[in-house]
């Protein structure tokens, strides 16, 4: 697999204390990457790192097969676009006057692109009103218009969707999917609100406490939230003999434990569990969600 | 490095700070002119320089508040993100705010000579003094730029980085007033006479004891050319006709832009950004 970005053991001590510790990471080009983790847990700070507004105090990270300490690293970053914690917006310019300085900044060589970038993130009717005039999420929409200015590959956004209003999430969400599958270009968003995350990313990566707890795919993490039943058991051979001879999917959660998916009938289940000598002691259902998951994962409160 | 200053001349010719730094060095002029007549003032040359009374203030006030905004604001990532070295963001901001102040001072020379050629005519003084008061005025006007872009990279947060350096250019500014006064306190007092009673009584005149001599002196002098506004106050005051004093302004201004600098840079290059 390709891979955008990835990071070794990554880690950034601050006076006040570390803020990241041996984060290895791995972004897969045309991947929607979703950073998940609690306020203070390190996300601002690796998107700081890998987009050079800060050093690494210690490991490295590569950037489409660049290495951060390589002086070629600055050309490579042209591929990149970034709205790091808040946009990087001029206040006193216009929306159209914004594109255009971040146009003569990368050296685009003419400014037709700026109208249909302005379009595609709505913003196509502000006409002469400053950006200081702006709403929380059309400044968001604005910053993520500069990032996408020099048509980037990969984009780094930290939690986009920050401040704004139900119908601005959904906005959001749609144009982030719309750059990703018609333009092919990779993002790594951080954001807590997880809901709106595992609507989009197609990975994650799970941080806590400047630690990367945890890596998965889409496709894996569903894998591991799929709705099952757990059974505890006082003879888990039999309770295996038995849910293979009825061609259930089941997995050994420990001793005398499993979780035996799509099990519809459960009365019948149980009552042969018992003529087979194996008694059932305990069931409860689980529907894991991404933020189960997550709680599961990190412990703590129920504040991501 | 050509894209990073085009990207900031865009802003700055739509910066209020810059635009409201050119209103007022234009109305000073335009003063100084009129004011110059109706002092029955006969050179043109006479109020050239009077502008550099408030340069310092304005490019204070200006270099924060512009530089302030690209910190603030956070348009000072999106020049890390496209790939631009720090070195390169660093000079171009300098660079930026040397631009701005030239067009500010050009604002100044340009209404003070619009309204004094016609009211002065176009006499000017010594054409050596002038020169050299030139050179002067170009070289104070980079070591201002160089000394705020340098503040700004430590202190960062707008407000008080327009603060501290406009509260610095006042400071500097009476620093170099203070230093021109004591250095220019005569040897000694004449014979002076005073009425009274009807009788014209002799006051014998003596050594001035504000008088800066010996190793006192050499040390005024050095700060006198060290400190900004007492080059500036050399140049007002008409002391920069000779090619020692010239050598001695411009050495001074040399080596408080390279100082700045390097001061500034290896903040600026060191610094996490937010």
């Amino acid at each position: 697999m390709e891979y955008c970005l990835t990071t070794e053991a990554l880690c950034k001590t601050y006076r006040q204390g570390k803020a990241l510790h041996n984060v290895t990471m791995h972004v897969p080009k045309g991947a929607i990457y979703g950073f998940v983790g609690k306020n203070g847990a390190g996300k601002t700070t690796l998107i700081r790192l890998i987009c050079g507004l800060q050093a690494p105090t210690a490991g490295g990270y590569t950037l489409y097969g660049v290495r951060n300490t390589d002086p070629s690293i600055h050309r490579v970053r042209r591929r990149m676009g970034a709205v790091v914690e808040s946009p990087a917006i001029y206040l006193d310019l216009t929306a159209e006057d914004n594109l255009r300085l971040q146009a003569r900044l990368l050296g685009l060589p003419s400014e037709e692109g700026i109208a249909p970038l302005l379009e595609l993130v709505g913003l196509g009717e502000t006409g002469r009103k400053k950006a200081r005039n702006f709403s929380l999420g059309m400044r968001q929409r604005l910053g993520i218009a500069v990032a996408l200015c020099g048509e980037p590959d990969f984009l780094v956004l930290d939690e986009p969707v920050n401040g704004l209003d139900p119908q601005g999430i959904i906005e959001m969400r749609e144009l982030i999917l719309k750059l990703n599958r018609e333009y092919q270009i990779t993002v790594l968003l951080s954001s807590h609100i997880l809901d709106e995350l595992a609507r989009l990313a197609t990975h994650y990566g799970f941080l806590d406490q400047g630690t990367l707890v945890r890596e998965v795919s889409a496709q894996e993490l569903e894998a591991a939230c799929r709705r099952c039943v757990r059974l505890t058991v006082t003879d888990a051979k039999t309770l295996c003999r038995v849910l293979d001879g009825r061609g259930l999917e089941y997995r050994l959660a420990g001793e005398g434990e499993a979780d035996v998916y799509e099990a519809h009938d459960l009365s019948q289940l149980i009552l042969d569990l018992h003529q087979a000598g194996c008694q059932v002691t305990g069931l409860h259902q689980r529907d894991e969600t991404l933020e189960s998951y997550y709680m599961n994962l990190v412990g703590g409160g129920r504040d991501v | 490095m050509r894209n990073l200053c085009s990207a900031h001349w865009f802003h700055l010719l739509r910066h209020k700070a810059f635009w409201v730094s050119v209103l007022f060095m234009a109305l000073y002029g335009g003063m100084e002119a009129v004011g110059l007549y109706r002092q029955g003032a006969e050179k043109l040359s006479d109020g050239l320089f009077a502008g550099l009374t408030f340069l310092g203030v304005v490019l204070a006030a200006f270099c924060s508040l512009y530089l302030g905004t690209e910190y603030q604001d956070g348009t000072l990532r999106n020049k890390v993100t496209a790939g631009y070295r720090r070195e390169q963001i660093y000079f171009s901001c300098l660079l930026a705010c040397l631009g701005g102040g030239l067009l500010i001072w050009g604002s100044y020379l340009a209404a003070y000579l619009a309204v004094g050629l016609p009211l002065l005519g176009g006499k000017m003084g010594d054409w050596a003094l002038v020169g050299g008061s030139c050179l002067g005025t170009l070289l104070l006007l980079m070591v201002y730029v160089c000394l705020y872009t340098c503040l700004v990279s430590w202190l960062q947060a707008k407000a008080t980085a327009a603060a501290a350096a406009i509260l610095l250019a006042f400071a500097m500014l009476f620093g170099g007033l203070y230093l021109y006064n004591r250095l220019d306190e005569p040897p000694s007092y004449p014979d002076s006479y005073r009425q009274e009673n009807g009788q014209m009584l002799q006051q014998p005149g003596g050594v001035n004891p504000n008088y800066l001599q010996g190793k006192q002196r050499v040390v005024y002098e050095i700060l006198y050319d060290l400190l900004p506004d007492g080059q500036g106050m050399q140049i007002l005051s008409g002391e920069v006709a000779s090619p020692q004093a010239l050598g001695r302004n411009a050495g001074a201004s040399l080596l408080l832009m390279g100082l700045t600098t390097a001061l500034g840079l290896g903040e600026f290059r060191r610094k996490d950004l937010r």
